[in-house]
């Protein structure tokens, strides 16, 4: 398991994915099918776009090592946490909350932010966590 | 609820994305993600850049950033070369993502 999310929130959905693009399909999957489940349908499209980017993201800091994804409601909002193992340095916030548009790279965490209530990044020596929060009409 | 589940323990199946192809054209049908972003951008370059082309979206069920760099580097080269990519019928994902990325008028949709 590339890693754990931190604290002490319970996942809805928890799951480890190898770390491989033809994985990030199978995550977006099992993400559409927990949130019709839970009757958060609506959600979907931009959820599954979030995670997408996250997942894609850590496969590509960590390539070959797994990555984990934990997925919960809390106080109103769906939170998407991915993990993976990594040591290199995260771009600046700077960067990502205002992306040159025609830039070969580094759109991902700006539409996660775009989509987001709030995005968090914890990062220690060696576990990258970023987590999105979405609005939901859940109390 | 709690769902656990290791990724050694389901079947891989690939993203899924497919082409409908013609003379200066691509159709992409499918899913557009970082599993197959590197096949659409191929296809792009198969055509070259001589004169305009088109990349029809309309089926396009499901794209990211992954996707939309594939579409940014045709475009690119397209301008470069003085020509043009028109991207056709962007299905509703595709829009969105324009739409956030900021580049709905930057790229040449038709």
């Amino acid at each position: 398991m590339a890693g754990a999310s931190k604290g002490t929130q319970r996942c809805g959905i928890e799951r480890t994915y190898a770390g491989n693009t033809e994985s990030v399909h199978h995550a977006r999957e099992d993400l559409g099918q927990w949130l019709a489940s839970m009757d958060l349908a609506p959600l979907t499209a931009d959820a599954q776009l979030v995670l997408s980017e996250l997942s894609s993201n850590a496969v590509e800091a960590s390539p070959h090592l797994e990555y984990s994804v934990c997925v919960s409601v809390e106080d109103g909002r769906l939170r998407i946490a991915v993990s993976n193992s990594s040591t290199a340095l995260l771009p600046a916030e700077r960067d990502w909350k205002s992306p040159d548009p025609l830039a070969s790279q580094g759109r991902g965490l700006s539409i996660v932010d775009a989509l987001s209530e709030s995005v968090e990044v914890e990062q220690t020596a060696s576990i990258v966590t970023v987590s999105a929060h979405l609005r939901t009409d859940m109390p | 609820m709690i769902a656990t589940l290791a990724s050694n323990m389901m079947t891989p199946q690939p993203s899924r994305l497919s082409f409908d192809l013609g003379d200066r054209h691509v159709g992409a049908i499918g899913t557009i993600d970082s599993h197959t972003a590197d096949e659409l951008l191929a296809r792009l370059r198969d055509m070259g850049t001589k004169s305009d082309a088109t990349l029809d979206l309309g089926e396009v069920d499901f794209i990211d950033s992954s996707g939309l760099r594939s579409i940014v580097t045709s475009h690119q080269e397209f301008e470069q070369a003085g020509t043009q990519l028109q991207l056709k019928n962007p299905s509703q994902s595709v829009t969105r993502l324009l739409e956030i990325t900021g580049l709905l008028d930057l790229l040449h949709l038709s």
